[in-house]
């Protein structure tokens, strides 16, 4: 067959698999979840329409964006689901427990809510038009700018719903309690009934203005039309909170200790996360402090000394804080004090995040000579005015329980940045990462920021590496890693990093003990949300210490990308010097001359359904991709018919298209009772300024089973197709066929390749996974190419430290191979990975030649 | 008369030891014993975690939970055993630096508090309308969470991809997936309930780290751990930093390599002079 009706041969097959695979998807789309466990399922953007979720357990499940138009939700549990600008259009939900849900900017149109529970819900802005509302717990819900024209709101519960901005133009309100009802400016409401039986019954009303009384919050006069009414704010009612039982009290209240005067920002009214601009320190001594890495803890005992960079000053006897929380508890003989006064007391809390300061005062201005024991509450920073007697929460003191837990640092002191690091002091670390084998340093720093380009490295990977961040702050980070890899053995490096809000910078020196020395800049600046720049730079230098280097090569690359609205374009900028000492050998390492470089301007379109119709996972998705550049090396890039081609232009056009999870079996709710099958198809070219283009053509297919909760298997088969296409005579010229001879044996077979290859790999993979403890993996695959491999004849491309290769298909790949991974967690701070592959003997070649040996923290 | 005064002496007597061992009985049984952990011990009062201080006797008893023997004053993080007498005065505790079995009910002795302002109501505690799964978790149970991710096509089949988070400092190899399919991987991690956590995904190096649809660097995602027996969170990555429409990124420490035209790097000479290594 000749090679390009192979291609097209593998391009039908994998069409017909596709093909055939498409009707398998009409079943899904009458998919029924009744009574199924979907905690925290995924179904965003999901096509569900008339699906039937009736009882079944939605918590937490994020909907968001997706298509629920006719589903039947009635009796499901939403609690906590996100709904946010889902389609509920016609969708049952009578009964639903929607409470805490987010239905924001929904559309729910004529969506039955009878009965609902949307307590605390969140319907702002949600469209309502017609909802049955009928009985619905509407308590605490935000309607703000919710559209409830002509929706059904009889005998709903509204008590202390915020309903401003409210369109309620012909809701039927009959019987509905309306309890100090939020209503803010720019309220429309127009009500075919009235809200309460003591309002006057008019049809189609507007509220002029909210009064006073509890039951009766409108004044509502007949008009035509609807109009923009301006009602005054009204102080939210306080939420009914469960008293606790009454304290007696010992004495009448005396007046209140010397006072701490407010040194923080000014009292906010409730206790959201506050957005401070840059974190708030806290800097922490103590006879021993204590981190636990894998709790995010600070644990202080013995003389603790605490001061925030607002001026607080406090003692006490244990120090606890929960850095992910952001907040601290101080207690044992606490004592407060800042410019312009001071307070003893039993304990304190900081919840830094709410700007709430729950204390525990001992009262000594009383007539008791021990004082008294109360509750105070400091709200947003306000120390002159305490709220006394106020309820806390619930764990407000209490102490993590650490149980026989090891501390990764212990320390003398900390300095603590709020939500981004904490740097320790004089202490040592567990190097045995939980083995308790500690290791003096004189400082240990700890970013736990949401930053990742604090994290940002510009190392190779190493099969070890301990990293020791010695100094640093929120927006920078000075590291030197302790490593060891197969090539360079141990190893130390050095890298610091910078971050800032939009940009970032990253410097490496690695190995730094090795002759040979990689000098990496990474940079990066998002000037808007839509545009990134980004720089890579490496140095390399053979050189002992700092002497004179023997080779020195560089590499740039500057990418800067554009986000379209559909699309998004890429340039890429690479020069490179080969070599940047004069001309030579130097002890044996001599120069290259090369000093190439490319532009290359690319697009690809966003992700496109096929067919949109389809159940989510059973769409296909396509993707263009396009773009031109050049490639040009001064010594030349390609010579042919005698001609040197120092620079080649090039453009190319390709598509990509896949499905990614099409499930089929007898019960697609439950993992292990259904197979699925994704599959991807891609095709490019590439036109050269050169006579030839190269057309890349792969088809993957695949079919996975979970068998059980840990193990899980697949079979997956690809197929790739590369052509290298010259015009005329050239391609026998470029490529000729030659039988090989190797060691005696003629492979005539290699003959008929003149530049068109095909891989195709057949694979089965097994997975085991105990809960995160142990994996095991198992790849066997089986390579049928063309051509075929020829022993000792093809350069074997070998794999990077990690086992990856740097080539998915090569010429003269092993026909077979098998590779295990075992990977054990053995401490809450450690795993490690070992893996090999088997050849199966080819090319003499059983085993990979070293194990892979990586140890994950 | 002497013999009626005699009798009489004799039953107030018999009526005053047996008053005396009903009230003895009836104030041993007033006794209330819970278990708590200790907040505070100073100025005559003993505070727990609850933020509760309690009035302790002048003849206080404290001694260690496991061997009753006379222990020192309480400290903060200690777990106790405390008793209090029917007025609600603490008589004796007893000490331990580990976990003490749960005994009593801590709301039963709430009353016995002291506290010099009259309680009021909290707004903050009121429901919130958060839709967070972190706002009202119980913290400190372990947690499967099962992450599966849908990666680009354009994936290598040999590639292994990790999970990088704020937990681990941003290591780009903290926790490596298993692929599970040739387009989705997964693993499973154990994490304590109440752990909010910001996730990534890459090829190994923060150079092959995901990045959004559009092209630009993606936002963590944030995870938070609730308390349930498993949880799951899938995410789809539509392109790596390094692997974009055809160009990439070098990776660091690979040496630059020269531009080759022809798409087999590996192409032997021809023909070949051959022989056996």
């Amino acid at each position: 067959m000749p090679p390009r009706a192979r291609t097209l041969s593998a391009i039908a097959c994998l069409a017909a698999f596709l093909a055939a695979a498409v009707p398998v998807s009409v079943p899904a789309q009458t998919q029924n979840y009744e009574n199924a466990y979907l905690v925290a399922a995924n179904f965003e953007n999901a096509s569900l329409q008339n699906v039937n979720f009736q009882n079944a357990n939605l918590q937490r499940a994020d909907m968001e964006g997706a298509d629920l138009r006719g589903a039947n939700l009635r009796g499901a549990n939403l609690r906590g689901a996100n709904l946010q600008s889902a389609s509920l259009q016609g969708a049952n939900l009578q009964g639903a427990i929607l409470r805490s849900a987010s239905l924001q900017q929904a559309n729910s149109q004529d969506t039955i809510f009878q009965n609902a529970n949307l307590q605390g819900a969140n319907l702002q802005s949600a469209l309502l038009y017609g909802a049955d509302l009928r009985g619905a717990n509407l308590a605490q819900a935000n309607l703000f700018g919710a559209n409830l024209q002509t929706a059904n709101l009889q005998n709903a519960n509204l008590v202390d719903t915020n309903l401003a901005g409210t369109n309620l133009l012909n809701a039927n309100l009959q019987g509905a309690q309306r309890f100090a009802v939020r209503m803010q400016p720019v309220t429309h409401v127009m009500a075919k009934r009235p809200i309460t039986a003591t309002v006057v019954t008019k049809p189609r009303a507007v509220v002029k203005k909210a009064t006073a009384k509890p039951k009766a919050l409108a004044k509502i006069q007949p008009v035509k039309h609807l109009t923009v009414a301006v009602a005054p704010a009204r102080t939210p009612t306080p939420t009914p909170t469960p008293i606790p039982a009454v304290v007696p009290l010992p004495t009448p209240a005396p007046a209140a200790s010397p006072a701490l005067l407010a040194v923080r920002s000014a009292p906010t009214p409730s206790p959201t996360p506050s957005s401070s601009p840059g974190p708030t320190l806290i800097r922490l001594s103590a006879n021993r402090v204590a981190f636990f890495y894998d709790r995010f803890l600070v644990e202080a005992d013995g003389n603790v000394h605490v001061h925030t960079s607002d001026g607080m000053t406090m003692s006490g006897d244990s120090f606890s804080m929960d850095l992910k929380l952001n907040r601290f508890l101080l207690a044992g003989h606490v004592h407060l004090q800042n410019s312009s006064g001071s307070q003893d007391g039993a304990a304190v809390a900081d919840f830094l995040e709410f700007n709430r300061i729950y204390f525990v005062p001992l009262t000594r201005a009383s007539q008791s000579a021990t004082g008294i024991p109360d509750r105070w509450t400091f709200i947003g920073g306000d120390f002159a005015n305490p709220a006394k007697g106020r309820e806390m929460p619930g764990d407000t003191f209490y102490f993590p329980d650490l149980g026989n837990a090891k501390p990764y640092i212990i320390a003398t002191s900390a300095v603590i940045g709020s939500h981004s690091f904490v740097r320790f002091g004089g202490g040592r670390f567990d190097a045995g990462e939980g083995l308790g084998a500690y290791v003096p340093v004189p400082s240990y720093y700890v970013n736990f920021s949401t930053d990742q380009h604090l994290g940002d490295n510009s190392l190779a990977g190493a099969n070890y590496d301990a990293t020791w961040e010695f100094a640093g702050n929120a927006n920078a980070i000075s590291a030197l890693h302790f490593r060891y890899d197969t090539v360079n053995k141990t190893y130390m490096a050095f890298e610091q990093h910078l971050s800032g809000k939009k940009a970032y910078a990253v410097f490496s020196l690695n190995p730094m003990t090795r002759p040979s020395k990689f000098w990496s800049l990474l940079l990066s600046d998002r000037p808007s949300d839509r545009t990134q720049i980004r720089t890579f730079t490496q140095l390399h230098t053979f050189q002992f210490g700092l002497k004179s280097p023997l080779e020195s090569q560089q590499v740039t690359t500057v990418q800067a990308t554009q986000a379209l609205s559909g699309s998004f374009l890429q340039a890429n900028y690479q020069f490179e010097n080969f070599s940047l000492l004069p001309l030579g050998c130097y002890q044996g390492h001599c120069t290259v001359p090369n000093h190439p470089s490319s532009l290359f301007i690319t697009g690809q379109t966003f992700d496109h359904p096929l067919t949109p119709y389809f159940d989510q996972d059973a769409r296909i998705w396509a993707h263009l991709t396009y773009g031109f550049g050049f490639q040009h090396d001064s010594l030349g890039l390609q010579t042919l018919g005698g001609v040197n081609y120092p620079t080649i232009w090039q453009h190319q056009l390709g598509f990509e298209m896949y499905m990614p999870n099409l499930k089929f079996g007898p019960d697609l709710s439950i993992p292990t009772k259904y197979y699925a099958i994704n599959a991807s198809f891609e095709k490019q070219r590439q036109w050269n300024s050169t006579p030839h283009y190269i057309d890349t053509t792969q088809g993957k297919i695949s079919l996975s089973k979970i068998l059980n909760r840990q193990v899980l298997a697949y079979l997956d088969y690809s197929v790739e197709n590369v052509g290298d296409i010259y015009s005329g005579s050239l391609q026998s010229t470029v490529y000729p066929g030659f039988t090989p001879i190797v060691n005696g044996i003629s492979y005539p077979g290699y003959q008929a390749f003149h530049g068109i290859a095909t891989f195709r790999t057949l694979s089965l993979g097994v997975n085991y996974s105990n809960g995160g403890n142990v994996a095991f993996n198992l790849l066997l695959r089986k390579h049928t190419d063309f051509p075929a491999p020829i022993p000792f004849f093809f350069q074997f491309a070998q794999p990077d430290l990690l086992g990856n290769s740097a080539v998915q298909n090569y010429l003269g790949q092993p026909p077979y191979d098998a590779t295990a991974d075992l990977r054990l967690r053995i401490n809450p701070h450690m795993s490690i990975d070992i893996q090999r592959t088997y050849y199966f003997n080819y090319s003499n070649l059983r085993w990979s030649p070293q194990f892979v040996f990586q140890v994950l923290q | 008369m002497k013999f009626a005064l005699r009798i009489a002496t004799a039953i107030m007597l018999a009526i005053a030891i047996f008053s005396a061992t009903i009230f003895q009985a009836s104030a041993q049984a007033g006794t209330v014993v819970v278990t708590a952990q200790v907040l505070d011990f100073q100025n005559g009062y003993v505070f727990i975690t609850t933020g509760d201080g309690f009035r302790v006797s002048p003849n206080l008893a404290v001694v260690a939970y496991n061997t009753a023997k006379p222990a020192g004053p309480p400290q903060p993080r200690q777990y106790a055993r405390m008793t209090f007498d029917p007025a609600g005065t603490v008589i004796k505790i007893e000490l331990s630096n580990s976990k003490i079995a749960a005994e009593g009910d801590l709301a039963a002795v709430r009353h016995f508090a002291i506290a010099l302002s009259t309680p009021i109501p909290n707004p903050d505690l009121a429901p919130r309308t958060s839709i967070s799964p972190c706002s009202n978790v119980r913290p400190g149970r372990s947690v499967i969470l099962n992450i599966t991710v849908e990666v680009p096509p354009s994936t290598p089949l040999a590639d292994t991809i990790y999970m990088t988070s704020d937990q681990s400092g941003w290591n780009a190899q903290a926790y490596r997936l298993d692929r599970s399919d040739s387009l989705h991987y997964r693993t499973q991690l154990k994490l304590l309930s109440g752990t909010v956590l910001h996730i990534l995904f890459d090829r190994g190096s923060m150079q092959s780290i995901q990045v959004g649809q559009n092209g630009i660097e993606q936002t963590p995602y944030p995870i938070c751990i609730a308390d349930e027996d498993a949880q799951t969170f899938t995410k789809t990555i539509y392109h790596w930093a390094d692997q974009q429409a055809g160009a990439s990124m070098p990776i660091p420490q690979t040496m630059p390599t020269p531009y080759n035209p022809a798409p087999f790097p590996n192409l032997p000479p021809q023909p070949r002079p051959t022989s056996a290594p």
